[in-house]
């Protein structure tokens, strides 16, 4: 997705805004003059100035780059699908991985995946990918540089 | 025992032979295929070297980012795609050559331009940081606070064509470094209340999920066809090599100092070293009209400029902590995690590490010979591996290697966001290196300057009342001014231009 540099000047200049309004709450250091406020505040002011350098260079630049572009792979179903999948998938392992354990959700996450950028046909060899990467993983930092990873729904298995 | 047999001892111990002997395999796959680059294969090599001793952490680091560059080069002459952008200078060049049916040469001097650049940069590397940290020993905070806002300043300018866009990356990745507790005054910032935004944000899930993560998302919404493997047999590379190399030895050293020079600049990597090369090798040839047409000289340049631009690049990193390039600014977030705060005391406290480091850069450029050879021999098979395979488990591997780190989930979100955040930049040309120098230097930043301020009461003039922070001080500023300034000038000068061509 491609945008005039206006429209990201804007949204610069808006998340500045909320920076800087919520480094007002933030206490000053006594005795000096200079606290925890200082360098967000410089940094929401300089963010601010660099959005409207954008908003300008954008103006003027509005008869060759449209507000507003999609990328070319937003036009293409199967395109977006792949990113909603991925950007799903990184979610339901977030709120899953825990109760489910590691071991079934980067199982499902991989099979899903693969399945979905390989095609039905490659299912079989997909799933065997997927499980060889899964326990290839769980053994590395699972069991080599013993990485907490959650167990969940299966017992915690010695191999 | 002196620090340099201890050195020795540290680096030629099987275990660390071993971890850069995988490295080295991992940076040459992570080079070769396209799509996958030299800073990638650092992000995704830190969570492993999280759970190592520092000698082989950084060795591993070393070795991958040694064999990623040089092993770029496979695809773009093969395939006309550069496999890191290091090599993208010189794509056509090598591309050319192999359509003349010299792909074996091109692929020759590329593996010995690689390995004569990293060795010179090593050189310059072991001799230059330890003069320059004897230097540096006598730098107060305000000598730190001068040279963090150089080196910024350098990073923001020159990775990107607008200066504008590169600031404002510099901006995104300051601003994240200032969430969590302020160490200084002990105020939660930016937190909203969340314990685990209190403890700030790791680097490294920033950093997978800026490099990594980013770069799977362009992958599974890619809508260009996927390349083909190549066709060519590939016999003897040093067929002919020696005469080619007899004739431009001068390029060879000439190329190997730019790339040094330019990798030691903050902010410019191997990428930029190569197209600088590249372009000089042109401009002093004795026939630049066989510039683009398959002839050997720019690629000798070039090859030897981007190896030779990774020692360079960290020499102001281990003697300032002053990242000169993506990968150092991953490197010094490494060395901070390792207890070994980048700096001149490292020098002074830890030589043997220093020195080891040293050592393992002159190993890895050896261990190039090699390896480099049996990634050409096997190019076919590597440049075969199909992208819809190897992405979902770079994105397994993004999601446990930032799990590992604090044992949260809360860190992959933080990838998730952030590698959202990332690939839209990108596709609105705003640099990502900026971003990750500003998250590491922000808290030097910060800290230099608030520290200068109690030691001086608030007399923001004891920043230029030590001589040398005042030499610092007065050349950053003019670096800050004087892009105004032409632009004034520049603005002065157009509308008479345009004015002429009106007539």
């Amino acid at each position: 997705m491609k945008v005039n540099d206006a429209v990201a000047g804007t949204i610069l200049i808006v998340f500045a805004a909320g920076v800087f309004y919520q480094t007002l709450g933030f206490p000053p250091m006594p005795g000096q003059n200079y606290g925890s406020k200082l360098f967000p505040q410089t940094i929401a002011v300089l963010m601010a100035l660099s959005g409207l350098l954008l908003i300008v260079r954008g103006v003027k630049a509005r008869h060759e780059s449209p507000w507003l572009v999609a990328a070319d792979w937003m036009r293409s179903p199967g395109h977006v699908a792949n990113f909603l999948l991925l950007i799903a998938l990184l979610l339901f392992y977030i709120l899953a991985a825990k109760a489910l354990g590691f071991i079934p959700t980067a199982f499902l996450l991989l099979a899903v995946l693969l399945t979905r950028l390989r095609g039905v046909r490659h299912l079989a060899s997909s799933l065997a990918i997927a499980a060889v990467a899964t326990v290839a993983m769980q053994q590395a930092f699972g069991q080599l540089l013993r990485v907490p990873l959650p167990w969940g729904i299966l017992p915690p298995v010695q191999w | 025992m002196d620090p340099i047999s201890l050195a020795f001892g540290l680096i030629l111990d099987p275990y660390v032979l071993t971890v850069m002997l995988a490295a080295g395999g991992f940076g040459l796959f992570m080079g070769a295929i396209p799509g996958l680059s030299a800073t990638m294969a650092t992000a995704l090599l830190v969570p492993i070297t999280f759970f190592m001793e520092p000698v082989p952490a950084l060795a591993a680091i070393v070795t991958a980012t040694a064999m990623a560059i040089f092993a770029g080069d496979i695809p773009g002459a093969l395939l006309r795609i550069p496999g890191t952008p290091a090599s993208a200078a010189y794509t056509n060049e090598a591309f050319a050559m192999t359509r003349k049916g010299r792909a074996e040469l091109a692929l020759g001097i590329s593996l010995s331009g690689a390995i004569v650049g990293g060795l010179f940069g090593s050189a310059v590397l072991a001799t230059a940081a330890p003069v320059l940290a004897d230097i540096a020993l006598r730098f107060s905070s305000f000598e730190y606070f001068w040279l963090a806002c150089m080196g910024l300043t350098c990073a923001a300018f020159v990775s990107s064509g607008s200066a504008v866009k590169g600031l404002v990356s510099l901006l995104i990745g300051l601003f994240i470094a200032t969430i969590g507790v302020d160490p200084m005054s002990g105020h939660p910032r930016f937190t909203f209340g969340n314990v685990e935004m209190m403890g700030g944000i790791n680097f490294i899930p920033a950093m997978i999920g800026m490099f990594a993560l980013a770069e799977v998302i362009r992958s599974v919404t890619a809508t260009t066809p996927h390349y083909k493997a190549p066709q060519e047999h590939i016999g003897n590379i040093f067929k002919g090599l020696g005469p080619v190399l007899r004739r431009y030895k001068l390029n060879l050293l000439r190329g190997s100092v730019i790339g040094t020079l330019v990798g030691a600049l903050p902010g410019a990597g191997s990428d930029i070293a190569a197209w600088i090369s590249y372009a000089v090798g042109k401009k002093f040839s004795k026939e630049p009209e066989k510039f683009g047409t398959g002839h050997p000289e720019g690629i000798v340049d070039a090859a030897s400029s981007n190896n030779a631009g990774l020692g360079g690049s960290w020499v102001p990193a281990l003697v300032f902590g002053i990242p000169g390039d993506s990968i150092t600014a991953i490197v010094i977030g490494v060395l901070y995690m390792k207890g070994m705060n980048p700096g001149p005391t490292v020098f002074l406290y830890q030589p043997e590490l220093i020195y080891a480091v040293f050592l393992s850069f002159f190993l890895a450029n050896l261990m190039l010979l090699p390896l480099g050879l049996a990634a050409i021999k096997s190019s076919k098979q590597l440049l075969l591996v199909p992208r819809e395979v190897l992405m979902p488990i770079i994105l397994l591997f993004c999601i446990v290697g930032t799990f590992a780190i604090n044992n949260t989930v809360f860190d992959v979100g933080v990838m998730l966001v952030l590698g959202l955040v990332a690939y839209l930049m990108e596709e609105n040309g705003f640099p990502i290196a900026p971003a990750i120098l500003g998250l590491v230097l922000g808290p030097l930043l910060e800290d230099s300057f608030i520290t200068s301020m109690i030691k001086a009461d608030g007399n923001l003039f004891a920043f230029f009342e030590r001589p040398i922070a005042a030499g610092l001080g007065v050349v950053t500023l003019l670096i800050w001014v004087a892009p105004l300034f032409f632009r004034l000038r520049r603005g002065k000068v157009e509308p008479a231009k345009a004015s002429g061509a009106d007539e």
